[in-house]
């Protein structure tokens, strides 16, 4: 069983904390409201485990944009929404928009924009704080259930991945999404290296 | 306790802590540095501290949140510099803490950002943007 020590868990929670307050205010910026974050939360797990997780936390499909990344390491970052509340989102951000009951493409390429947007500030400065670069790809959109999703992304059940969760809120329309990085082995190395530098640095 | 100019660093991320406390011994090694991983544990440890000269203090954390704590510390040393050091740059968060007289620092933690904020002008510009 793999565990990280304290000081490494919370090195990578506050790397990944900075991430998600970047991404979190340019989505505030976008839905012209405060965004409500909950405390980051890092950890491994075998693939099948973290599959039984998501399946008992997400039960509807949901909206999910995903762009792979690649770099000092490389993995998956997720920005994930039940489906009605991405429509929510999308039509909020859209001028005269009608109510529609599925995904138009409109609605579809917003999402991806925001996603694009919340994502790639998440990434950047994780980034920035590391001093390492990353290449992303183009975002994609993906309706699935999240632990569908990730069993597609991640195959062999018995693979670790690194989860980076952080739950987001958005009040007034009652949104409530999560954004996710999925890692495997040797990217978990890799980014435990660079972890451990930083802090090598304060200590 | 001492004479020692006492300043406060609250943040539930060890490495956040380590860093400020890091660019502070450099910059000003006379302080004497109290460092708390949550709300509680700060106020606990302040019951001891007659002088509070400065203190850093993150927003998201387990308890109660920064800037209910930042209110709470500026109640019983008015004269303290406080800033919100936070990863939650929004601007919603920035005007609350602007209304409540607390400074703003946007984390990563730099050695630039702390060390304007804790050079020796009360009334300069509090922190680089």
């Amino acid at each position: 069983m793999l565990e990280f020590s304290p000081e490494v868990k919370d090195a990578l929670t506050e790397i990944f904390n900075i991430g998600i307050g970047q991404a979190a205010d340019v989505l505030s910026t976008l839905v012209n409201e405060e965004v409500e974050l909950s405390v980051p939360e890092v950890g491994i797990d075998r693939r099948a485990d973290f599959v039984g997780f998501a399946r008992a936390q997400w039960t509807d499909r949901a909206s999910v944009v995903r762009e792979d990344f690649t770099g000092p390491f490389s993995g998956d970052a997720l920005l994930i929404f039940p489906v009605q509340q991405s429509l929510e989102l999308v039509r909020s951000l859209l001028p005269d928009s009608v109510v529609l009951e599925t995904m138009t493409e409109l609605e579809r390429e917003a999402m991806i924009e925001v996603g694009n947007v919340v994502l790639n500030a998440c990434l950047s400065s994780i980034a920035d704080i590391l001093e390492r670069e990353f290449t992303n790809s183009l975002p994609t959109y993906i309706e699935s259930e999240p632990a569908t999703l990730i069993e597609q992304l991640v195959p062999d059940p018995e693979r670790y991945i690194i989860y980076l969760r952080i739950e987001f809120v958005i009040h007034s329309r009652n949104i409530r999404g999560f954004i996710l990085f999925v890692l495997d082995l040797p990217a978990i190395d890799a980014f435990v290296a660079a972890a451990n530098q930083l802090v090598n640095r304060f200590q | 306790m001492t004479d020692q100019p006492t300043m406060l660093i609250v943040d539930d991320a060890k490495l956040a802590r380590m860093m400020v406390r890091s660019f502070v011994n450099k910059a000003r090694p006379e302080f004497s540095i109290i460092e708390a991983g949550d709300g509680d544990e700060a106020l606990r440890l302040l019951e001891k501290v007659t002088v509070l000269e400065f203190a850093t203090i993150d927003y998201n954390m387990p308890g109660i949140n920064g800037i209910e704590l930042a209110q709470r510390v500026r109640a019983r040393y008015p004269d303290a510099r406080i800033a919100l050091l936070t990863a939650n740059v929004q601007a919603a968060l920035r005007q609350r803490a602007a209304e409540s007289k607390i400074d703003f620092i946007a984390k990563p933690v730099t050695e630039a950002k702390i060390t304007t904020f804790i050079r020796p002008h009360p009334h300069a510009h509090p922190y680089p943007h």
